[in-house]
């Protein structure tokens, strides 16, 4: 081996060292300067001196090469810093923000995710009049006049004692019980009312879905299946789901049923009052007395009935703090969620 | 609610049970835990009763359900040493019917001695109950009530005139002085206990001064009874008296242990404040002191629950809680039901406490397998996608109250024969602000728009799918409801920037094509028509009529008109406002057209005309003059100051294209030419110069 050879080895050493800790763009210039510049110039005017042929071609050829991979490396060091400018003149950074969607609201959002849920289980939609008939509204449902249980709900009067604003959808069941014979399978989405002062964890108005199915030999162990499906397919396979017997007059048994609160994990926080346990739905077995009223023989058919309020768990899920926000519809809360 | 004291319950049961295990095992059996509070060594703890276990009401009965869930012996009540004799009890009792008063007992003690100090405990626990201290008579009887759920009432006896009482309904409205010498209205048919003087209580509820038991009386009677559930609970709203004795009346009292109980409270009260109990007792009990027993079938247990239960274990269950069974050959039991159960009447109702014994979390889970047929509901689905489509379209959704103000008519100048009026008013609004079912969303919408301007949300395309109300006699309610769609608009619509030199605002004609494209989307052909609303600007209401029926009405709000809004003022621009009934879906049917293999060609056209003359009659006018006039539409419209104020520039497009040749220059300005001098003729219109 050369002189020469040894030194651009040498010098090849450096160089790789020098542009691999390179810490700015200055320095790079430097490094261009020294290398591709100056020391080119030396390195070729050196080869001119051989008298070799065989030799000089030899020296050109890693002269060349290692000119080659000096530009690689610069460039590449160059791209590093981002040197070159992009070709691009978008800056695919920026947004209009005319261009988006209208929001909308949270309790039909969070109605259509329990929605999408029950009709995949097959059951229908169903509306009622929201001005409705004490009949339907409590007497069918095992809550005869001076019923203690009417002490629950304080119900809006069109004309006492007759006509009200229901106090819960279950209404629409007797309705449709009451039009149809067995099997049934529906949802009753909708609105009801209780006389309640607007504050901040008060309103007059709710948003409620109930459900109801009946048919021959529809059981708790079912009720129990249905419902755990459909908390787990909206709250998150996590959760965990108890039931706590209660009392409603229209169904017996009847089931409180808690989910683990999704804000702390159980371990227990405000959301939950502290005990790690939402109650997110009433549920039962249909009252036999309500079944014999709309005329199903008691004995043959049996089902189960649930009630969700949204305006508490649409508080939680979103993260509203007020129940009261649901209706001011402040837009810019809606755009958030 | 029902607040306990953890002390006194332990004295029922296992001495070294802790309050956390309390609170768990009445959660459990479905007796939410609604707070507590320490007091002194004691914790008062309140639970949530439910109206069918008025059972749960007393220590004795939590004591119960706590001993039954842990396998323990039940506590009982201690049995009256009874002698009854109603004709020989010194006082004369008359009860008009077993319907008032399923069981009135009484009994005397002559000497007491009221002026003793009330027992300390017994003191301190009604306090941290809630019950004031009054004297040891009335206290034990409070204290007694509390232990074992008998509300009971205490009478002096030289103040009941001519030794007769009288349990009966009020013949007639009347005013009485209750405890507290504060004045209420008896109202015909509330059931009293009187002399023949004056009235001593309103049953079940409160007494009066006139033989009420102070701290000189000596000579006492004791009253423990079972009066009319639905009475007492309608006279304790009536007078707007709810007392712990008419909590429990409401919700029933056990009859079978009113005996048992008054005689123990008599016996307590003899031990504190001496005296005499009478050998004699008065024991009215209208009859039925049948046992109630109901058979339950194992087989209706298992299918109803999804279980697989033997009978073994609902036998153990059931008696555990104190039900005896007896099992009958074709797996059923034969089951006696305690007293105290009110609540249980069927089979039902024992299959629930099977359920509740079993636990809830121990019944498997099984999807049902169930055949229903679909059932489409076109009119909710047509709302997801009205939904949707103004989602889409950047509306916000809102949800208002269905209440309005009750004059909201008037102010608005809405007439009664107008189709948007409705008087549906709320008897019991929580105020006038929130009480006529709104006929319209037109107020709901203006007042949610101001409210987001107060909160600096301005330049809003806002809508809601609610009800609308209105009277309608045939329909069962008397109430007809619609699902209802409205729209609301005001400010800028396209913010200036990115091209567009000046800002864009919501318009009139944006209203109209929003409107278009969701009513074409359900092909419903409609039709607008004007119409004569106060609360709109002048000219700018239509009806929205379809197939001749009217569906809503559109129009540029007239702010003045709703100045009663607040914070309407902060809105500026104009606000448009439409609302249309989602009753109806249309089905018009859509096919592509032929199109020709030719190229069009679009021309713009300015053209001036009255205001007077409608656009679409220009456009069928254009249309008319070639069949090679393909399509017209309208691109701007404006008014400038060298226009005369009743007209204005609207810029036509026109497509011409034809089936047969590509269409020369020639061909174009012949069309124009017929269609410019008809418009010329017709309308008075013509070319912008
Ligand atoms: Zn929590």
């Amino acid at each position: 081996m050369s002189n020469l050879e040894a030194e651009i080895n040498s010098k090849e050493k450096l160089f790789l060292e020098e542009i691999s800790t390179l810490k700015n763009i200055n320095d790079l210039n430097t490094i261009k300067d020294v290398y591709l510049k100056k020391y080119m110039r030396v390195l070729y005017s050196n080869l001119k001196t051989v008298k070799d042929l065989e030799e000089k071609k030899n020296l050109g050829k890693i002269i060349n090469d290692f000119k080659k991979l000096l530009e690689l490396k610069i460039s590449e060091t160059e791209d590093r810093f981002s040197l070159k400018t992009t070709s691009s003149e978008y800056d695919f950074t920026i947004r209009k923000d005319s261009i988006k969607l209208g929001s909308g609201h949270p309790l039909i959002k969070l109605y259509k995710k329990i929605e999408e849920i029950l009709i995949s289980m097959g059951f229908s939609v169903v509306q009622g009049p929201e001005v409705e008939l004490d009949k339907y509204n409590f007497e069918m449902l095992n809550m005869p006049s001076h019923h203690p249980a009417r002490d629950m709900q304080d119900t809006f009067y069109i004309t006492a004692p007759n006509v009200l604003l229901r106090s819960h959808t279950s209404s629409v069941q007797i309705r449709t019980m009451l039009e149809k014979s067995p099997p049934i399978q529906i949802i009753s989405p909708g609105t009801v009312y209780r006389v309640d002062d607007i504050d901040p964890q008060h309103t007059p108005m709710f948003y409620q879905v109930e459900g109801l199915m009946v048919a021959e030999g529809i059981s708790f162990a079912n009720l129990k299946a249905v419902l755990i499906t459909l908390l787990k397919e909206v709250f998150g396979e996590s959760i965990e789901v108890r039931f706590r017997p209660t009392y409603y007059p229209y169904t017996e048994p009847s089931a409180a049923i808690d989910m683990s609160c999704t804000e702390c994990g159980k371990r227990g926080c405000r959301t939950c009052g502290y005990s790690g346990w939402i109650t997110v739905l009433g549920s039962g077995m249909v009252h036999p007395n309500v079944l014999e009223g709309v005329g199903y023989d008691s004995s043959k058919y049996s089902g189960f009935a649930f009630g969700l309020g949204l305006n508490r768990l649409a508080l939680i899920y979103y993260g509203l703090g007020e129940i009261r926000k649901l209706y001011e519809n402040d837009i810019s809360l809606w755009d958030q969620i | 609610m029902f607040k306990f004291s953890f002390e006194w319950l332990k004295s029922y049961c296992d001495k070294n049970i802790t309050p956390e295990e309390v609170f768990k095992i009445l959660n459990l059996q479905g007796f939410e835990f609604q707070g507590k509070e320490k007091i002194g060594s004691d914790i008062i703890t309140a639970i949530e009763v439910k109206a069918n276990r008025p059972d749960m009401l007393s220590h004795i009965g939590i004591a119960r359900e706590i001993n039954a869930y842990q396998n323990k012996s039940l506590p009982l009540i201690p049995k009256a040493l009874a002698k009854n004799d109603n004709k020989k009890f010194p006082i004369k009792i008359n009860i008009s019917d077993e319907k008032t008063c399923k069981r009135f007992c009484a009994l005397l003690i002559k000497n007491v001695n009221n002026k003793v100090k009330t027992p300390e405990y017994v003191k301190n626990r009604l306090e941290a109950l809630g019950i004031n201290h009054v004297n040891p008579v009335v206290d034990i009887l409070n204290y007694v009530m509390l232990d074992m759920g008998q509300p009971m009432h205490s009478y002096d006896i030289d103040k009941i005139s001519n030794s007769e009482l009288n349990v009966k309904k009020a013949p007639s409205n009347f005013k009485i002085k209750t405890l507290g010498d504060t004045e209420e209205e008896i109202r015909e048919g509330d059931i009293i206990i009187s002399d023949k003087e004056k009235t001593l209580c309103v049953a079940g509820i409160i007494g009066t001064d006139a033989a009420t038991v102070t701290s000189e009386s000596k000579d006492i009677m004791l009253e423990a009874a079972v009066f009319n559930e639905v009475s007492v609970r309608l006279t304790s709203r009536a007078l707007k008296i709810s007392t712990p004795s008419s909590f429990r009346f409401e919700r029933g009292v056990n009859a079978e242990s009113s005996m048992d109980i008054l005689y123990y409270c008599a016996k307590t009260i003899k031990e504190i404040c001496g005296g005499e109990i009478s050998s004699e007792q008065f024991n009215y009990y209208s009859g039925n002191q049948k046992n109630n027993s109901i058979k339950l079938s194992l087989k209706n247990t298992n299918s109803l629950l999804g279980t697989s239960l033997n009978i073994e274990e609902i036998k153990t269950y059931l008696e555990k809680y104190g039900f005896a069974c007896t099992e009958l050959p074709d797996d059923a039991l034969e089951v006696n039901v305690p007293s105290y159960r009110l609540d249980v009447k069927k089979e039902v109702d024992l299959i629930e406490e099977v359920a509740r014994i079993h636990g809830y979390d121990n019944i498997p889970i099984e999807m049902p397998t169930i055949r229903t047929s679909y059932n489409k509901n076109s009119i909710w689905t047509a709302m997801d996608h009205i939904r949707s489509i103004l989602i889409g379209m950047n509306f916000s959704e809102t949800i208002n109250y269905s209440f309005i103000p009750n004059n909201t008519m008037e102010l608005l100048g809405i007439k009664d024969n107008d189709s948007i009026y409705s008087n549906i008013l709320l008897q019991n609004p929580i105020s006038n602000a929130y009480s006529l079912m709104r006929p319209t969303l037109v107020y709901s919408l203006i007042n949610c728009l101001a409210y987001n301007y107060s909160v600096r949300n301005t330049d809003l395309a806002i809508f809601e799918l609610g009800r609308t109300y209105f009277k309608d006699k045939p329909i069962d309610t008397g109430c007809k409801e619609r699902n209802t769609c409205g729209i609301i608009m005001s400010g800028t619509r396209i913010p200036k920037g990115w091209g567009c030199d000046k800002e864009v605002k919501y318009s009139y004609y944006d209203l109209l094509s929003y409107l278009e494209v969701i009513m074409d989307y359900f092909g419903l052909e409609f039709e607008l028509e004007n119409i004569d609303y106060r609360f709109c600007e002048n000219g700018s209401a239509c009806e929205i009529l379809s197939s001749g029926e009217r569906i809503g009405f559109i129009g540029e709000l007239n702010k003045k008109c709703f100045g009663f809004v607040k914070n309407v003022k902060l809105i500026k621009d104009k606000i448009f406002y439409c609302e249309f009934y989602i009753d109806k879906v249309g089905f018009k049917s859509k096919k592509l057209r032929f199109e020709s293999k030719y190229p069009p060609v679009k021309r713009l056209y300015n053209l001036v005309h009255s205001k007077n003359v409608r656009a679409k009659e220009i456009e069928e006018t254009i249309k008319n003059s070639s069949e090679n006039v393909r399509e017209v539409k309208v691109k701007d419209i404006y008014s400038d100051k060298n226009m005369s104020p009743s007209e204005h520039a609207v810029l036509y497009e026109v497509n011409y294209c034809s089936k047969l040749n590509t269409l020369t220059l020639e061909e174009i300005k012949n069309i124009e030419n017929n269609f410019l001098k008809a418009l010329n003729n017709k309308f008075n219109a013509s070319l912008k110069s």
